[in-house]
């Protein structure tokens, strides 16, 4: 059956967990009178994006306030929100699937940028899982930013049966020599060959707002395996993009371009064996 | 050799966008509605000008012209024209009085001296305005002034924010040509009007079209000194404008607090400015 996705494009206020958490249920709210099946937030939704030391402070444990009041409303709707988790003992970048009351799955970041502006290794723990998990549309994968520039982790979640992917972002503006902000156009071309090769629906949640000078660009989009665009959002504002997936379409894209069949998982072991072996013994 | 020319051209739309919606940002942050801003009769600041009323409006700005006696009549002329285009009046508030006040108890002093206490003079009405009209300081610095230090250190450095200051001196230009700013403005020599007859470049000793495509190399690019010598720029300026960047870094940063405890503001007290804890 189809459903109906929604991509919560919306400004955070740094280390604001509360202000952030009030903008959860309005949004939820709104996509609950839309009748949305599926909302995806962005990345560090709860608390905004370059926390440095207030990493800390903000991080929660699952039993926490504010994630008590976000497993109530899954009861209503499914959604991704995405916070800092205390994961033993340290603080790490989360994405959580809620439904039905419950936190079915958490995706922690695996790859921590530390370089130029970024500073997540610094600041945090790293995730050491990239796994599909069941939703009551069908298996799923999720990513935190960094995570989907490494070929590898779409492709491991495609393995592992996902179905769709969701992209949960915090990306700052670095170019304006093109006529999108940089990154936007090299990432939309990957996300575009995730959907196409992987046979993946992309559902990309990208934030807006300012972070001091550092400007999150917005431009959210839901892709079909096909690469098309079912639905997006503007740079710079904020949205609710909402669009119809149709998930006979993975079979049609299959029944085209077999791919998956194709995909031999035990050549692919068996050569990464290999090369981390050779690696080690160098 | 002929030198490549790099082309440091943007989309000068999108640049506008996101630099419109910074400062609304920044405004709505601080619980402020206004920018005090200097207009010197240059482009930046006639840029900045401009992208503040394309942002808040022509009553979120209070334009200043803060003339010594020796400023350029010319610089009042551009400054009342930008402000004429922008719908915007003038404030005028002379710094003569004070500035020699000060020279004649202490003595006499050099041009750079008098310069600086001059730009150090403009700086202390600016912030005193903010107060008074519930305002930012927003400061017209543009990236190359911020990379050669070319600027007073606690003078026109001192502002809440800085709007243009990721835009190289050949980006303003484009910009100022895409927002149609007074051709005067737009054509004149780039002077920090401290003294009769000072320009930029005849002051750095290159110009600023040379200046930036250095300055992107070695920034944007991260090419050795060597690799852009080699890639056909002059050797003496390359080095001149490399040594300037080196030698201007304490301008840019916090001063060094010299660390005692396991916490130190500037050093591991890490938290942006938007914090709300």
């Amino acid at each position: 059956m189809p459903f109906k996705v929604g991509l919560a494009q919306i400004e955070c206020r740094l280390g604001d967990v509360r202000v952030n958490l009030q903008k959860h249920m309005q949004y939820l709210e709104l996509a609950k009178a839309q009748k949305i099946d599926l909302l995806i937030f962005p990345e560090l939704s709860l608390t905004g994006y370059n926390l440095q030391d207030a990493a800390w402070e903000v991080a929660l444990t699952l039993d926490s306030p504010p994630l008590q009041a976000l497993l109530r409303i899954s009861q209503e709707i499914s959604f991704v929100a995405s916070f800092v988790e205390r994961h033993d003992g340290f603080p790490v970048i989360a994405a959580a699937y809620f439904e039905g009351g419950q936190i079915r799955h958490i995706h922690r970041k695996v790859y921590l940028p530390t370089h130029g502006l970024f500073q997540d290794g610094r600041d945090f723990a790293r995730g050491d899982a990239i796994r599909a998990f069941d939703t009551k549309f069908g298996r799923m994968g999720m990513l935190i930013c960094r995570d989907a520039w490494h070929l590898s982790s779409a492709y491991l979640l495609a393995q592992d049966g996902a179905r769709y992917l969701a992209l949960v972002n915090a990306s700052p503006v670095r170019g304006v020599r093109s006529k999108s902000p940089d990154p936007d156009s090299q990432l939309k071309s990957l996300f575009n060959v995730y959907a196409t090769y992987l046979n993946l629906f992309i559902f990309f949640a990208h934030r807006v707002g300012f972070e001091e000078g550092l400007c999150y660009y917005g431009g959210s989009v839901i892709l079909d395996p096909f690469g098309r665009t079912v639905a997006s959002a503007p740079y710079f504002v904020e949205d609710l993009a909402v669009g119809m997936v149709d998930e006979s379409l993975t079979e049609r894209r299959n029944a085209i371009v077999p791919l998956g069949r194709e995909e031999d998982l035990t050549l692919v072991r068996r050569e990464m064996e290999r090369i981390a072996h050779e690696r080690a013994s160098h | 050799m002929n030198v490549r020319a790099i082309d440091l051209t943007i989309q000068v739309r999108l640049a506008e966008d996101i630099i419109i919606r910074f400062l609304r940002a920044e405004t709505k942050k601080a619980g402020f509605r206004r920018y005090v801003l200097g207009l010197s009769g240059g482009l930046d600041s006639a840029l900045l000008a401009a992208l503040v009323v394309a942002a808040l409006g022509k009553a979120a700005i209070l334009p200043y012209f803060l003339p010594f006696r020796s400023s350029s009549p010319a610089s009042e002329k551009d400054a009342e024209r930008v402000c004429q285009q922008l719908g915007l009046t003038l404030r005028r508030i002379e710094i003569t009085a004070q500035v020699e006040a000060y020279f004649e108890q202490v003595g006499e002093a050099d041009a750079l001296r008098r310069g600086n206490k001059m730009a150090r003079e403009r700086m202390a009405i600016l912030f005193d305005q903010a107060m008074a009209h519930q305002a930012l300081v927003v400061g017209a610095s543009n990236k190359s002034e911020l990379l050669l230090g070319y600027g007073t250190w606690f003078g026109d450095l001192a502002a809440s924010s800085f709007p243009i200051g990721d835009l190289y001196k050949t980006q303003v230009r484009q910009m100022g040509r895409d927002l149609q700013l007074p051709a005067e403005v737009l054509e004149k020599a780039p002077t920090a009007d401290l003294w009769t007859g000072q320009t930029d470049e005849g002051e750095l000793g290159f110009t600023y079209e040379l200046a930036d495509q250095i300055l992107f190399l070695f920034v944007e690019e991260r090419l050795a000194e060597a690799e852009i010598v080699r890639a056909g720029f002059p050797p003496a300026t390359v080095g001149a404008i490399l040594k300037r960047i080196r030698q201007s870094q304490f301008k840019r940063r916090l001063p060094p607090v010299c660390k005692l405890s396991s916490r130190t503001v500037g050093w591991d007290f890490r938290y942006l400015r938007d914090w709300k804890g």
